[in-house]
């Protein structure tokens, strides 16, 4: 296949970024996107020029570093695919292909498509967590979950923190990253004690770094590569209600 | 304060004022076509003044939160995508704010010109009212086309199934209001 790729260049976070193009000869329709990148970025060493800096890891659709908007869709064309398990069967030869960052304030780009997510580690940090007491593995099944519960923990669960929602979202807002952590441990009896002020912080904390506010688009779910549901907005929501009725101020430790 | 400060706290406020007015707006229109005072309620007055101060309530919070949403929103965005595709939002979801700024406006108009007659063209008689009738009653409902269902998100109240439905339902309680009120300036207009 040959294509015409649109990339960003953007030298550093304060620098001013453009779109190049590049010409992409000889691609198989067998390669991953990433592969087909590295194929044109070894074009670009061999003329002696800077390759284009993108972010990966696992290459295997867990880690969530590939972060890359694709023709318009963040994680490209394909529904519930990362960037790095896409493959270039999936376009047309001869055909022309934009890519870009994520874009959104709390996403600074450090260069070219790779954008600084640890905002959403931040979020995390703020109440993602459950308190427990170290000492001797619990027994199995000492504390009962439902299967029903159990399910909607694990698909909560699946978020791998890529940011495709955030740069998704016409309003940046983290909500579907957040109501997934918020969720996933809402669901569970260990996630009970700190519950009614984890969704207050997170959400808090997804304020002060800078990220939108959620007004149901619903554009989150549709670029998400794990599945995750906008019902589990509406779970955080109600979370937040019910918080407001068990004084999560007064319990909060801070 | 907290609650007021926090994202979904403001969320909530400005999902339950626009339902409350929307509420009021179904009301406002079956009393179009049915006339309450020849019913017999009891005490219509005093309900009136009620729901008329709640109305103005909703009316200030909803602008103010609703406003203040969207200019962070803004600051959250950097600037804009080469190309980007829109998979499920909606043009009325995306136009919330200029169908909302509309909506003001219009109400206001609505206002001076029926509750106080400060403005006493009326659409039966006049094509230009009639006309900024018709701009109004198009932006209400595109704002309802997206904020009914909406309300139901915001509050939780909905499930794995019934999202979908909620959101159809709305979509199509937003398009029978533009019908009834629609007919009401043609009918009078013809
Ligand atoms: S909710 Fe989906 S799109 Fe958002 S960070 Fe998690 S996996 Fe990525
Ligand atoms: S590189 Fe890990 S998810 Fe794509």
């Amino acid at each position: 296949m040959n294509l015409t790729l649109f990339v960003w260049r953007q030298k550093g976070p304060a620098e001013k970024g453009r779109l190049e193009q590049f010409n992409a000869k000889d691609i198989s329709p067998e390669m991953s996107f990433l592969e087909m990148l590295d194929t044109v970025n070894e074009g670009i060493i061999k003329d002696g020029k800077e390759p284009i800096a993108f972010d990966h890891d696992c290459r295997e659709g867990i880690c969530g570093m590939c972060s890359q908007v694709i023709n318009g869709v963040p994680h490209g064309p394909q529904e519930k695919t990362t960037v790095c398990q896409l493959h270039m069967r999936n376009f047309k030869d001869g055909g022309s292909i934009y890519i870009e960052p994520w874009r959104a304030r709390a996403f600074p780009v450090i260069k070219d498509l790779i954008v600084d997510r640890s905002a959403l580690d931040r979020i995390i940090q703020a109440g993602g967590y459950i308190s427990v007491h170290t000492g001797g593995v619990p027994d199995a099944n000492a504390v009962l979950v439902s299967n029903d519960d159990a399910d909607a923990a694990m698909d909560a669960s699946e978020c791998i923190g890529c940011g495709a929602c955030v740069a998704a979202c016409p309003n940046g807002s983290a909500m579907l990253f957040t109501a997934s952590k918020v969720t996933h441990l809402a669901m569970l009896p260990q996630g009970q004690v700190e519950a009614a002020r984890r969704v207050c912080v997170m959400t808090e904390a997804m304020t002060q770094e800078g990220f939108g506010n959620c007004s149901n688009h619903y554009e989150c779910q549709a670029a998400c590569p794990k599945g995750i549901r906008v019902q589990f907005i509406a779970k955080l929501n109600r979370e937040f209600i019910r918080a407001q009725f068990k004084g999560a101020r007064r319990e909060s430790p801070q | 304060m907290r609650f007021l400060e926090n994202t979904v706290g403001r969320k909530i406020v400005i999902a339950v004022t626009g339902q409350l007015m929307a509420v009021f707006a179904i009301f406002h229109l079956l009393g179009n076509y049915f006339n309450p005072y020849s019913m017999k309620f009891p005490d219509i007055g005093s309900f009136i003044w009620l729901a008329r101060l709640a109305m103005l309530l909703s009316f200030g919070l909803h602008t103010f939160f609703g406003i203040q949403a969207e200019l962070e929103n803004h600051k959250a965005r950097t600037g804009p995508y080469a190309l980007k595709k829109s998979i499920s939002t909606t043009f009325a979801a995306k136009t919330m704010i200029w169908s909302g700024i509309l909506s003001g406006v219009f109400i206001i108009f609505h206002l001076l010109n029926f509750t106080f007659s400060v403005i006493d063209e009326s659409f039966q008689d006049n094509y230009a009212v009639a006309l900024g009738y018709t701009i109004g009653l198009s932006a209400v409902c595109l704002h309802l086309y997206h904020g009914i269902a909406s309300f139901f998100q915001t509050m939780g109240w909905n499930s794995e199934k019934s999202l979908s439905v909620i959101t159809m339902a709305g979509k199509g309680m937003a398009l029978l209001l533009f019908a009834g009120f629609i007919c009401i300036v043609v009918l009078n207009r013809v």
